[in-house]
């Protein structure tokens, strides 16, 4: 879902092994004891007769309409059994009093479990053959197939809310029923629903193919690296959704609709696929696989489809008026008209992602940035957008605008209501990197930032920033790592046949900040120094700082060069309050403080004021 | 009209651009011709164009930084297409252009490894004196790489022209053995180089480089004629307070 989601993949799977990794039939018989357990307590599953799987299905058919409002009552009830039984394994074992019945695997699927099995009960630590192997789901769970009946149908009606309110439930719903293994594969879901899904209809064929989406997206959150099956299928499939949408002819022929957060979701999980394709180190049969295959996860390709689908929205010609509304005017749809909107940011991403800084910049000119602005639609693009903005800026050495901008996102963040959805994990982790950023930001160029969101910064990273002020690398080089992202180079080594070690784009990146770090170190001790003066002598300031006066012309100077590339090109005006200037006048600093300079201002016009509105009282 | 139908004749017409030999227009229509090539930024059969570009760039003394940019990116996506002296054609060019951030752009693209070989190093190694203000090291730097400076046309006089905006930001005034030094000038040839900058005067010893309006608009702090105003004004408030009181206590 997200570059941050990788380590809990990770974590998750450590615990998982830590566990002893019960096997899954095994657990499966578990299972079915506790059931009988659990139906005597509450006897609200509907009664003993619905064993066999058909008699299940009937049900779902009668109740499906209020199938997930029942569901949710049901499942807080599991939750909180769960959490009594388990003690702070959270979510780790499916819930036990749930009806279920097995998911017949195909021969391959089987032997590859089963060696899962094998390598997990001999707890082999060398070998991590299996670590990037999510196992097949082998029980289909009733409520998870009430909750997926209840999304066809409301995917079918078109109706934005209720596809958002399944779509997070059904989500919800598999992180709890299968919190270690893969989804059960589409097939399954085809083979249960049988007739009442016609591939034939444009509406049933999509929702296959987002099922499909969902399912590997759901596999990417719990392992790290897949290996190269998954993600070449992975691939296909977007290359099979994207190439449905690019190929309508008109608008009208694509009878979907999907809410925001849905498609921002999909946009945004092909990026991070991509990264993840990009970061990966390929062994040497993936080379040759790959060698057939030369388009999969490629960095054009990838940026190719994001044109198309920019193009085909046709965000940017749409009718100035937007009164008619023509046949092949895809900006009307909403789902292009959104699709063609987060292609735009993702593509500011990739850019990012390549150390394309002007281009990403460039890119984002072209998006409205107004405060009720599209990208506010979806939280987790709002943050994106700002996070590679910000992010942007600081590479560009546009402190004061990266400043601002981790501003602003940081002060509509902290006002959200913390919404409880499965993004919001990783969201909190973009916002832990953005004030990690500001942290920097901050030391390289302090500016006025919101009262609460200072707070915060001082809370998370207040001891960093001061030893980031005194001048210690380090610092800047750890927290610069956690926070940015990690650059990709477009051509994997494998092509390019450079060495990995030779062409190392997060080093690069990293090397080159810290190098303009080491280029402004001093400056803001000189300027701490000289805050204080409104003149003093170069010779006296060198013997304050310790250092030899010709070197500290030179810092000056540098300071002077620096001050200037941080405002920008020929852009002198005044933008913040705690700005100070200075000219040196042969051997003479004269300082000129603004700040000071402000309140005196303020200081004569209030007195000023007081004294007209005494004179109107007497 | 379908998508594909469109995309078709957009691509002749791009491959029509590609057929244009560039030494036979103007400027300005070179400068059109290469911003239509660049839009479609990730042909490789744009690089040879691009390249012979940044020769044009180079002999004529113009500059065109997207053209850069996107041919470096070229070469990002297409390693085995790359070429180091254009990266350093490219990269001097980036530097001819301080103090804007081009050459930083670009350094984000370049491999590593290849920063700290020749003939890049030389380059990077000029960038960061040029950066840190130590122009007296840039200097000498330019002068034992002389081979490879003085190939680019009016390369020096470019580097000097950035030393000297930055000096006019800095100093009000400065000695005229010191700007001659920074400067890397004879002090013969400092008058002819004062000629193009009409906001700097010579005051026998020392030059000031900044205009008269700049000194004063930075010379505008607290003064005592305020300092006056303001004791004097908060004199009557004292007065006006003490009525005030006077008033209120006699009121009940």
């Amino acid at each position: 879902m997200e570059s941050s989601s990788a380590p809990v993949a990770e974590q998750q799977q450590q615990q998982q092994q830590q566990q002893g990794g019960r096997p899954q039939h095994q657990r499966k018989n578990n299972n079915n004891q506790q059931r009988q357990g659990g139906q005597q307590r509450n006897n609200q599953q509907g009664g003993n007769n619905n064993r066999q799987a058909g008699g299940g299905k009937n049900r779902n058919q009668n109740n499906h309409q209020q199938g997930g409002q029942q569901q949710d009552g049901q499942q807080q009830q599991q939750q909180q059994g769960g959490q009594g039984q388990q003690q702070g394994g959270k979510h780790r074992k499916p819930p036990a009093n749930v009806e279920s019945f097995p998911i017949s695997l195909n021969p391959q699927q089987l032997q590859q479990l089963h060696q899962y099995q094998q390598a997990q009960q001999a707890q082999q630590q060398g070998s991590n053959q299996f670590l990037n192997f999510l196992p097949p789901a082998t029980v289909l769970y009733t409520p998870v197939v009430n909750y997926m009946i209840t999304f066809l149908n409301n995917f079918r009606s078109q109706s934005h809310q209720d596809i958002l309110l399944s779509y997070d439930n059904f989500f919800r719903s598999c992180e709890i029923y299968y919190p270690n293994c893969a989804l059960p594969t589409v097939e399954v879901f085809l083979a249960l629903l049988g007739d009442r899904i016609d591939e034939n209809n444009f509406t049933d064929k999509f929702f296959i193919l987002l099922y499909k989406e969902i399912y590997y997206r759901y596999y990417y959150a719990r392992v790290s690296q897949p290996n190269i099956h998954v993600c070449v299928e992975s691939w296909q499939n977007y290359a099979l959704i994207f190439n449905t949408l690019l190929d309508a002819q008109t608008p009208t022929e694509v009878e979907i609709d999907l809410p925001n957060a849905w498609v921002w979701d999909i946009v945004d999980e092909f990026v991070y696929q991509y990264h993840t394709f990009a970061k990966a180190k390929l062994k040497k049969s993936d080379v040759e696989f790959l060698s057939e295959n030369p388009d999969i996860w490629d960095t054009t390709s990838v940026i190719q489809y994001l044109y198309f689908l920019i193009r085909k929205s046709q965000i940017f010609n749409s009718p100035a008026s937007g009164t008619e509304s023509s046949l092949d005017d895809f900006c009307s749809h909403p789902v292009y008209k959104m699709l063609g909107y987060y292609s735009i940011i993702s593509l500011v991403r990739v850019q990012c992602l390549l150390g394309d800084y002007t281009l990403a910049l460039k890119t984002l000119e072209l998006i409205d940035m107004g405060k009720r602005a599209m990208y506010t639609f979806v939280t987790a693009c709002h943050i994106t957008l700002y996070y590679y903005l910000a992010y942007a800026y600081l590479m560009s050495r546009r402190y004061n605008e990266a400043n601002k901008a981790l501003n602003t996102i940081l002060i509509s963040m902290a006002s959200k209501s913390k919404a409880q959805n499965f993004q919001a994990d990783h969201n909190e982790k973009k916002i832990d990197k953005m004030y990690a950023l500001l942290a920097i930001c901050q030391a390289l160029y302090p500016s006025k930032i919101d009262e609460n969101v200072n707070n915060l910064l001082k809370e998370k990273f207040g001891e960093k920033l001061l030893r980031m002020q005194k001048g210690e690398i380090a610092v800047y080089e750890e927290l610069f790592t956690f926070a940015s992202p990690r650059c990709v180079g477009p051509v994997s080594p494998y092509i390019s046949g450079l060495n990995q070690t030779v062409f190392d784009p997060p080093r690069l990146q990293l090397s080159l900040f810290i190098e303009e770090v080491k280029q402004q170190s001093l400056l803001t001790t000189i300027r701490s120094y000289i805050t204080l003066y409104s003149s003093i002598s170069i010779q006296k300031l060198a013997t304050l700082l310790q250092m030899d006066p010709e070197d500290l012309r030179v810092k000056l100077t540098c300071y002077k060069h620096k001050l200037i590339n941080v405002l920008g090109k020929g852009d002198n005006k005044w933008n913040n309050q705690m700005d100070i200037d200075f000219t040196i006048d042969q051997d003479m600093i004269h300082i000129d403080n603004r700040f000071h300079a402000k309140e005196t201002d303020s200081f004569i016009n209030s007195i000023l004021k007081f004294e007209g509105s005494l004179k109107t009282i007497f | 009209m379908s998508d594909t139908e469109q995309e078709q004749i957009q691509q002749d017409d791009h491959n029509q651009l590609l057929d244009v030999d560039l030494s036979t227009l103007s400027t300005p229509e070179k400068m059109e011709l290469i911003t239509n090539i660049i839009a479609d930024s990730y042909n490789i059969n744009i690089a040879q164009k691009l390249e012979q570009f940044l020769d044009i760039q180079i002999n004529e003394n113009i500059y065109h930084f997207q053209a850069n940019s996107t041919l470096l990116k070229l070469y990002q996506f297409n390693p085995s297409a790359l070429n180091k002296d254009y990266i350093a054609k490219m990269l001097a060019k980036a530097l001819m252009n301080l103090p804007s951030n081009d050459f930083l752009f670009l350094s984000y693209m370049i491999p590593f490894s290849m920063q700290k070989e020749e003939p890049l190093l030389k380059l990077f190694v000029l960038n960061n004196l040029l950066e840190t203000c130590k122009f007296k090291e840039a200097w000498e730097h330019i002068q034992n790489n002389q081979a490879f400076f003085s190939v680019i046309p009016s390369f020096v006089d470019s580097v000097r022209n950035f030393v000297s905006n930055v000096l006019s930001i800095t100093y009000q005034t400065i000695t005229i053995t010191m700007l001659v030094e920074l400067l890397n000038i004879q002090q013969g040839g400092l008058d002819e180089f004062m000629s193009t900058k009409p906001s700097w005067k010579s005051n026998g010893t020392t030059v000031s480089l900044q205009s008269d309006s700049v000194k004063q608009k930075k010379s505008d702090i607290f003064t005592f004629d305020r300092m006056y105003i303001l004791s004097f004004k908060s004199h009557t408030v004292y007065s006006y307070i003490n009525t005030i009181t006077y008033h209120y206590c006699y009121s009940f």
